[in-house]
């Protein structure tokens, strides 16, 4: 919402050497918040009125003139090409240093003293898109100048002042209104104002009397609750024609374009004090009865913007015992709006309920500054506001006009509303030990009328308040503490409870997991939406039922997630192009397709946490064991109850059966661990890419208080390192290997894995295993006979139990 | 044999001092005092002379074989202090071998380094659904029936609750705030936690706007908590996580679930306040809402609102990691750009 400072100083004195600066400051911080203002001269800087003294053709250009232009102070050459140049007439001259913009296109530059075609040139006349003034001034023909002779301004009056822009426009966001209705008009911030600066509000109550006359118009309101109250005056005598300057340039400045009289009054009234006024044409209104009622199914209405709309049944509608009229609170109709020939017409001022407003307004796909106004609820006090404002305006600018009538229904009156509140209540709450003369002051200066019973407070609400949010006491914390000011406020320790430390075991393995998994895993942390586009789902095999949005952001991202697999897929997608060996992960809820029943009734889908990773490298093998080795540690490092590894469990179709484990947490498969299958490297664009992907369910992890490492004795007698290599069958599993060596001797203490080979001294179907065990006896140091006795121990077992061959050397 | 340890003393001093390196200082060494050395040879011999000499000589050597021990040994020191770096000089200019990583994201790091500033005030951390109903969301929180955020155009519902309502009408959440009257129902004050979070708001995006970013809600409730008590909070968190001491102010604002609301702002720190292009030219970048929960919200979390006290915060984390960092799309943020996020290792 635009507002006019000048226009909010007709309802209020303002302290004279308040800045722009300062109220756009203490509105903020006290009411509403102030987004910028424009200073309106600004952009007229070093521009005057001219007057055009001669005008001679241009010795080198056909279609530029000479011209000599009284600008005040002296008379000065100018080259100009305008097609309606004239001598005598009044010009908006832009001297040098002005800010114009060039036959109205490109940036805006600033003017020199310069020659055009060989002849001086001391600055420019301007056209009005060169100015931005085509609102005001409507471009009609090629290369015109705006013709300001109608103002009959003096030469070198500053271009400003002679249009009456000398205004400054805060532009406030409508989002910081929501809950304050009696804000949407200057008057409201007038008397925000007033209250802040302690300064006299002139109220608009005193401007002019409401009307005495007879009803002329019957009111027959049938939805009462709908419309609180209606009011019609019957005016005579007027005609529309175009407003006065003042008004129109008042409505420019909030950026409302001026139309006619009658309309522009209405917009003014609105504008000045937030309700929202409709003017009818007196002959258009059969019978003389207005009825408020809601739409019959399969009525039309053809709007002001020439629109014709299906009204439903829940439109409420402004008719005539004939026909609709307008749509309550929202828009006029084209049939009863004043034209060129109006001479008597009815002002509509009434309270419609907010919101019902809305819905309307809403479903019709129509906002206007009248609905946005009617569904923040206006108090019904204010219907008389805007009726005596335009009065008063009509009076001034058509004193031929006259009030022939004065309809007022009021089914609905609005009750006063009254909060009883205690100092002690307001003052622990704000945290300020205000006195009870403190307090009632700063609600006074709100308009509030607190009556103090000993420390007790009456409040009634003043009327335009009442229908925004103030109902309860804590609403009465928030007017004195604002009005005192939260700048004002100190700072206070609350008092501290002590309860212990904090032990979160859960969220603590949380922050190790990622970090880990960034320092030693070389992971990247992603984050991927919850929804999922359907071709990475698929991808992904992951199929069955999944739960869907109602409007998701695209047709293909309509399902939730289930798994993070497919996602993950396309992150890798994206960046594989810029990186060849990578890795990524994530830590996300996924949504099951179930729902559990909770006490509230509430029924929630199972939604566990999960951790996904991806890993790419130059090969299958590499990408699978690093992300594996990483994974391991992960899990030692924790701290957690250990999980294992098995290649016996349920796995996903993206999981390829060459490569694929399955992660245990005891007896329950909590994860798997696997290459990406061929087809779903494929379907995701990523063929060829070798690319390991892990997932698992972050809520199955059980976290240890602490971490617990078993001790083992230092060695009091040497060991001895054993490399061995020999064949195995390709389906003899390393975890075998390992279990049988360990077993074989009594002295074999560790057995770890070196390295596999398959190649030319292997034989086919066969590969040859490196691996390394440490021997040891707690008792004595080993000789060279034990040691040999356990490796052939070893050797033996293994050809024996796995079918191991030694390798020939 | 007493002149021929003192000639042997000599000649083993003068050898000892003339070596140029500790290799021919220990073969100097051995050729006096080794094994077979002269001097060894001549305390080998002791035992063939005469008894009554026999102790001065014997001492005479002792004394000399201790004193070469203890040229040589300051020769050798000499000799290391001397001596230059063997073997080819390193390009110490190359880069080291430095352990690859990965990184954080820069939403999370935020988020843990809020979570270590408020762990150390006595806040735990709560975690809540993210598929979540109307009841929450919604209703618990004061949003008038007729709220035009309950509408889909601000709101992800799941398809198929069209025609329901309340606890039946389920939603990726719009905000974590209905997840804290979760807490408090679950949970005696008074308490004082904080709930981090992804929310979801059906938008269009564009640099400064996403359809999934992360709050950071924290919440007190205790017998006394002024708005004093919040400023102060509010402060200590934007310090802590600027790790300098940072201008904040409130104003009023409005929110169904918090009476009074407000808007608190901080200072830019692109512009120090002066006005710049990030701030809009206020010098002031609105960072969260806050106040003390309406006595409504209070009550849906099963809490006497005349018995206690409230004060709320809820921190937009993208916007707070977008200031710190000079990030100018938000966007970024959920790209899953390695380009982007390597940035902040």
């Amino acid at each position: 919402m635009k507002l006019s400072l000048n226009w909010i100083k007709d309802f209020v004195d303002l302290p004279a050497d308040l800045t722009p600066d300062q109220i756009a400051y203490d509105l903020t911080m006290t009411s509403v918040e102030v987004e910028g203002y424009e200073d309106l001269a600004q952009q007229f800087a070093e521009m005057v009125v001219g007057r055009v003294e001669t005008v001679s053709p241009h010795p080198n250009a056909d279609r530029l003139r000479l011209c000599s232009v009284d600008i005040g102070a002296k008379t000065v050459k100018v080259v100009c090409g305008g097609s309606n140049l004239s001598a005598g007439m009044s010009v908006a001259m832009a001297l040098p240093g002005s800010r114009v913009r060039w036959h109205g296109e490109g940036e805006l530059i600033t003017l020199t003293e310069s020659e055009v075609r060989g002849e001086k040139s001391y600055g420019m006349i301007c056209g009005a898109d060169e100015i931005n003034l085509t609102g005001r001034y409507p471009v009609k023909t090629k290369n015109e100048i705006v013709d300001l002779t109608a103002l009959e301004a003096k030469a070198g009056t500053p271009l400003a002042d002679a249009l009456g822009v000398n205004d400054v426009v805060f532009e406030i966001d409508n989002k910081s209104l929501t809950n304050r209705p009696d804000l949407w008009g200057h008057y409201g911030i007038a008397r925000e104002l007033a209250a802040i600066y302690c300064t006299p509000l002139k109220p608009i109550e005193e401007l002019v009397k409401l009307p005495e006359g007879k009803p002329q118009i019957k009111i027959d309101i049938k939805e009462p609750r709908l419309c609180k109250r209606y009011t019609a005056t019957s005016i005579e005598g007027v005609h529309a024609g175009s407003s006065p300057a003042w008004v129109q340039q008042r409505l420019m400045s909030v950026g409302q374009r001026p139309i006619n009289l009658l309309v522009d009054l209405t917009n003014y009234v609105m504008f000045a004090v937030g309700q929202p006024t409709h003017v009818f044409d007196r002959n258009d209104i059969s019978d003389g009865t207005i009825v408020v009622r809601k739409a019959e199914k399969g009525e039309t209405l053809v709007l002001l913007d020439n629109r014709t709309l299906e009204l439903g049944p829940e439109t409420l509608l402004i008719a005539d015992p004939k026909r609709a009229l307008a749509l309550a609170g929202v828009m006029g109709g084209k049939d009863s709006s004043v034209t060129d020939r109006t001479t008597s017409i009815v002002l509509e001022s009434a309270c419609f309920a907010a919101v019902e407003t809305r819905r309307t307004a809403s479903a019709l796909g129509i906002r206007t500054d009248s609905s946005m106004r009617f569904e923040k609820g206006i108090d019904c006090a204010r219907t008389d506001l805007a009726v005596r404002l335009f009065l008063k305006m009509l009076k001034e600018i058509q004193p031929g006009a006259s009030v022939t009538g004065w309809s007022d229904v009021y089914p609905n009156k609005d009750e006063p509303v009254t909060v009883v509140v205690g100092r002690e209540f307001i003052v622990t709450r704000i945290g300020k030990d205000l006195t009870v003369a403190e307090i009632k002051s700063l609600l006074e200066r709100l308009g509030y009328v607190a009556q103090a019973k000993g420390e007790i407070f009456t409040v009634e609400v003043p009327t335009w308040r009442a229908t925004g949010d103030v109902s309860i006491p804590a609403d009465i914390v928030e007017e004195v503490a604002r009005l005192f000011g939260y700048d004002n406020l100190e700072f206070v320790a609350p008092p501290i409870l002590l309860t212990g430390a904090v032990k979160q075991p859960a969220h603590e393995i949380d922050r190790r997991m990622r970090e880990f998994l960034v320092q030693y895993g070389r992971m990247v942390e992603v984050f991927n939406y919850p929804w999922v586009d359907s071709r990475y789902q698929e991808a992904a095999g992951i199929s069955g039922q999944a739960w869907t949005l109602q409007d998701p952001p695209s047709p293909e991202t309509a399902e939730v997630v289930r798994s993070l697999i497919p996602n993950l897929l396309s992150t890798v997608e994206r960046n594989i192009r810029n990186e060849s060996s990578f890795g990524i992960f994530e830590v996300a809820r996924v949504f099951e397709f179930n729902t559990q029943k909770s006490s509230s009734g509430e029924a929630l889908p199972n939604q566990p946490k999960h951790v996904g990773a991806m890993v790419v490298t130059n090969s299958p093998k590499e990408s699978f064991y690093q992300l594996k080795g990483t994974l391991e540690s992960l899990f030692r490092f924790l701290p957690i109850e250990p999980l294992t590894f098995s290649p016996n469990g349920n796995f996903s179709a993206w999981a390829s059966e060459n490569a694929r484990t399955a992660i245990y947490s005891g007896a329950t498969q909590i994860g798997e661990l696997a290459l990406v299958a061929d087809k779903t490297l494929r379907k995701s664009g990523l063929t060829k890419a070798a690319l390991a992907a892990v997932e698992f369910d972050y809520d199955q992890l059980k976290p240890l208080l602490a971490t617990t490492y078993d001790f083992h004795p230092i060695p009091k007698f040497p060991q001895i390192r054993f490399d061995l290599s020999m064949f195995f069958e390709e389906k003899t599993p390393w975890d075998d290997i390992a279990t049988v060596t360990r077993s074989a001797d009594a002295l074999v203490k560790q057995v770890s894995f070196i390295d596999e080979y398959r190649g030319e001294q292997v034989p086919p179907g066969k590969r040859s295993i490196a691996f390394q065990f440490i021997l040891g006896n707690p008792e004595k140091t080993l000789t060279s006979e034990d040691m040999q006795a356990a490796a052939n121990n070893v050797m033996t077992s293994l050809e024996k139990q796995l079918g191991a061959e030694r390798r020939l050397k | 044999m007493k002149d021929q340890l003192i000639a042997l003393g000599d000649e083993a001093r003068g050898a000892i001092a003339r070596a140029v390196s500790e290799e021919e200082l220990q073969k100097t060494i051995a050729v006096f005092l080794g094994k077979n050395g002269s001097i060894t040879q001549v305390m080998r011999s002791l035992k063939d002379i005469p008894a009554d000499q026999r102790k001065a000589v014997g001492q005479l050597a002792n004394e000399l074989k201790a004193e070469l021990d203890k040229v040589a040994a300051t020769k050798s020191e000499d000799l290391l202090n001397q001596a230059g770096s063997t073997g080819p000089a390193l390009d110490v200019t190359l880069p080291g071998l430095a352990p690859v990583m990965g990184a954080l994201h820069p939403l999370t790091r935020m988020r843990f380094e809020l979570n270590e500033a408020f762990h150390s005030l006595g806040f735990e951390v709560y975690d809540g659904p993210e598929i979540s109903s109307e009841l929450y969301d919604f209703d618990a929180l004061n949003f008038p029936a007729d709220h035009p955020a309950r509408e889909s155009m601000d709101t992800y519902w799941l398809k198929g609750f069209g025609d329901k309502k309340g606890s039946e009408r389920l939603c990726l959440r719009p905000h974590l705030t209905g997840g804290s009257v979760r807490y408090m129902q679950q949970h005696k004050p008074p308490f004082r936690f904080v709930y981090p979070g992804r929310v979801y708001r059906n938008e269009s995006t564009d640099a400064g706007h996403e359809r999934a970013f992360f709050q950071y809600e924290a919440l007190i409730v205790d017998k006394y908590v002024p708005f004093t008590a919040g400023r102060l909070l509010v402060n200590t968190i934007i310090e802590r996580v600027f790790g300098r001491s940072v201008k904040t102010r409130m104003r009023a604002g409005f929110f169904p679930f918090v009476e009074p609301g407000f808007e608190i702002d901080m200072q830019c720190l692109v512009c120090d306040g002066v006005g710049c292009s990030v701030c809009g030219r206020s010098g002031w970048v609105e960072i969260m809402p806050g106040g003390p929960p309406h006595p409504n919200v209070l009550r849906a979390g099963n809490i006497d609102p005349d018995q206690w006290m409230g004060f709320y915060i809820n921190i937009g984390l993208d916007r707070l990691v977008m200031m710190k960092h000079a990030i100018d799309d938000i966007r970024l943020l959920h790209s899953g750009d390695l380009r982007f996020l390597r940035q902040f290792t």
